[in-house]
C-alpha cells in the first residue's frame, strides 16, 4: 500500500502528463497556430487600419475599447476549439479503450484534459491583451496603460475559465465532438445572448444569472458600466450588469460546470 | 397607312403629354422650393462648447449652444434640441426666440455619461410639417467614466480558480486515505 505522498504525487505527475498530451495534440493538429494568430492578428487590423485610412481615438481607453470588443469571440472560438472535443473525441473515436486501460485514475485524466484546454485559450487571450498593449504604447505611450487595462485582463481571463467549463461540460456529456464543439460556440455565441436579451428587453427581469450577461464588463471598465444596448431599434435596456456579482457569477459557472463536467465524464462507460 | 398615321399620331401625343407631364413636374418642385426657402428662417448655430472639457462622470456640465439670426426681423417660435447620439437620448429641448442680426446663447445642463460622448444640437423652427432641423451642430466629449470594481478582485477570483481546479487533482487520493482505502483499489 502507498503513502498518501506517493498517491498524490503520481496523481500529479499523471495530470502533468495528460497535460503536455493535449497541449502537444492541439499543436500537431494546428490549432494552437491558428488560434495564436488569430490573437495576434485582430488586434492588429485595429492598428493597421487606422494608421493607413484614418486616425486613432483620442484616447488609450477609447482604444482599448474598441480593440477588446472582440476579444469574446476569440474566447468562444479558441475555448470551442479547445474544450469542444476534449471528452467526447476519447468516446467517439474509441481512443479512451487505450487511455482508460492504463493505471491512472479517471478523474486525473478529465482534470489535465481540462487544463490542457484551459491553458492555450488562456494563452490565447493573454497574447490578444500583449498585442494591444504593444499597439497602445506604440500610439499613446507607456502611460496609455492604466490599471483598467489590467482590470479587464484579469475579467478576461476569469471569464475564460467560465466559457471553457462550459464546453468543457457540453463536451463531457454530448456523444458528438460536432454536437459538443457547436452547442458550445453557439451557446456562448447565441443562445445564452439571445436568452438574455429577451429576458431584459420583454420580460423586463435582469438575467443576473446568464454567463454571457456579464461578459460586457471586459470593456465596461474602459467606458463605465451603462445599460446593454440590444434592445428594440438598439436602444439600451434599464439594467447595467455589476462587477462584483458578475465575477461571484463567472466564479461559480466556471467551478460546478467543470466539478459537474468531470463528476460525468468519471461516470460514462465506452459503448 | 392610316395604320401608320395612327401609330405616328399616337406616338406624338404619348411624347407631348411626357414633356408637358415634365414640365409640370419641374415647375411644381421650383414652387416647392421656393415655398420652403421662403418660410424657413435664415438661423444658424454658430457655436456649441461644455463648461468642462475632461468631465467626469455623473458632474453636472453646461452645455452652451449659439445662435445667430441672420433674418432682418425676430424670430420666435424655434426649438433647440440636445441629443447624445451614442446614446440615442434627447438630454433637453428650450423654446427661444432671437432678436433680427442678433446672436444668442442658450446654456443647457446635463449630468455627464461615462465614454465617448456625441452631443448634438439641433435647430427646428416651427414650420408645419418639416421634420429635419434646419441646421444641427455635434461635437465629441470624452467623459472620465466612474471606476467599477477594482483590480485585485478578479485577480484573486482567478488564483482561487486555480487552486480548486489544480486542488481537484489531490483530493481522490486524500479522499482514498481518509476513508483508509487503499488508492491502487480505484484506478480503474
Amino acid at each position: 500500500m502507498k503513502s498518501i505522498m506517493e498517491d498524490i504525487s503520481e496523481d500529479v505527475k499523471n495530470t502533468c502528463l495528460t497535460v503536455s498530451f493535449e497541449l502537444k495534440k492541439h499543436f500537431r493538429m494546428k490549432r494552437m497556430i491558428i488560434s495564436f494568430a488569430l490573437a495576434i492578428g485582430l488586434p492588429l487590423i485595429f492598428y493597421i487600419v487606422p494608421r493607413i485610412w484614418a486616425s486613432f481615438p483620442d484616447t488609450a481607453e477609447e482604444f482599448a475599447n474598441l480593440n477588446l470588443s472582440f476579444v469574446n469571440l476569440l474566447i468562444i472560438i479558441s475555448g470551442s476549439l479547445f474544450a469542444g472535443d476534449s471528452v467526447v473525441g476519447e468516446f467517439e473515436e474509441k481512443t479512451g479503450l487505450l487511455l482508460f486501460s492504463t493505471p491512472q485514475r479517471h478523474s486525473t485524466i478529465f482534470i489535465g484534459k481540462y487544463i490542457g484546454a484551459l491553458l492555450p485559450t488562456l494563452a490565447v487571450v493573454s497574447i490578444y491583451y500583449l498585442t494591444t498593449s504593444l499597439e497602445i504604447i506604440g500610439i499613446y505611450g507607456t502611460g496609455g496603460i492604466s490599471i483598467e487595462f489590467f482590470k479587464s485582463f484579469f475579467i478576461a481571463l476569469v471569464y475564460t475559465t467560465s466559457a471553457v467549463s462550459l464546453i468543457f461540460f457540453f463536451s463531457s456529456i454530448l456523444k458528438r465532438k460536432i454536437t459538443s464543439t457547436l452547442l458550445g460556440f453557439f451557446s456562448l455565441m447565441m443562445i445564452l445572448p439571445i436568452t438574455s436579451s429577451v429576458l431584459q428587453f420583454l420580460v423586463d427581469v435582469e438575467p443576473w444569472y446568464i454567463l454571457t450577461y456579464f461578459e460586457g464588463l471586459i470593456t465596461d471598465v474602459f467606458v463605465g458600466a451603462g445599460p446593454i444596448g440590444g434592445g428594440p431599434e438598439g436602444q439600451p435596456g434599464q439594467f447595467s450588469p455589476d462587477f462584483y456579482t458578475g465575477l461571484i457569477v463567472m466564479v461559480l459557472y466556471t467551478l460546478i460546470l467543470f466539478s459537474v463536467g468531470v463528476f460525468m465524464a468519471n461516470r460514462r462507460r465506452m459503448e | 397607312m392610316i395604320d401608320m398615321r395612327r401609330t405616328m399620331s399616337v406616338f406624338v401625343l404619348l411624347v407631348v403629354m411626357i414633356l408637358l407631364f415634365s414640365s409640370l413636374m419641374s415647375n411644381s418642385s421650383d414652387f416647392e422650393l421656393e415655398r420652403t426657402e421662403q418660410q424657413l428662417p435664415d438661423v444658424t448655430i454658430t457655436n456649441l462648447t461644455f463648461s468642462q472639457s475632461e468631465p467626469k462622470e455623473g458632474e453636472n456640465i453646461t452645455i452652451f449652444v449659439t445662435l445667430r439670426n441672420n433674418e432682418s426681423f425676430p424670430i420666435t417660435d424655434l426649438t433647440i434640441r440636445l441629443v447624445n447620439l451614442r446614446l440615442e437620448q434627447n438630454i433637453s429641448e428650450k423654446q427661444v426666440s432671437i432678436d433680427e442680426n442678433d446672436e444668442k446663447t442658450i446654456d443647457f445642463n446635463w449630468t455627464a455619461q461615462g465614454g465617448s460622448n456625441s452631443i448634438s444640437a439641433l435647430l427646428i423652427p416651427e414650420v408645419v410639417d418639416l421634420e429635419e432641423p434646419i441646421d444641427s451642430m455635434s461635437k465629441e466629449i470624452w467623459v472620465e467614466p466612474e471606476p467599477i470594481g477594482d483590480v485585485y478582485s478578479p485577480l484573486f477570483a482567478l488564483i482561487f480558480i486555480f487552486i480548486v481546479i489544480f486542488g481537484s487533482v489531490i483530493i481522490p487520493s486524500i479522499f482514498a486515505f481518509l476513508t483508509n482505502r487503499d488508492p491502487s483499489q480505484e484506478k480503474d
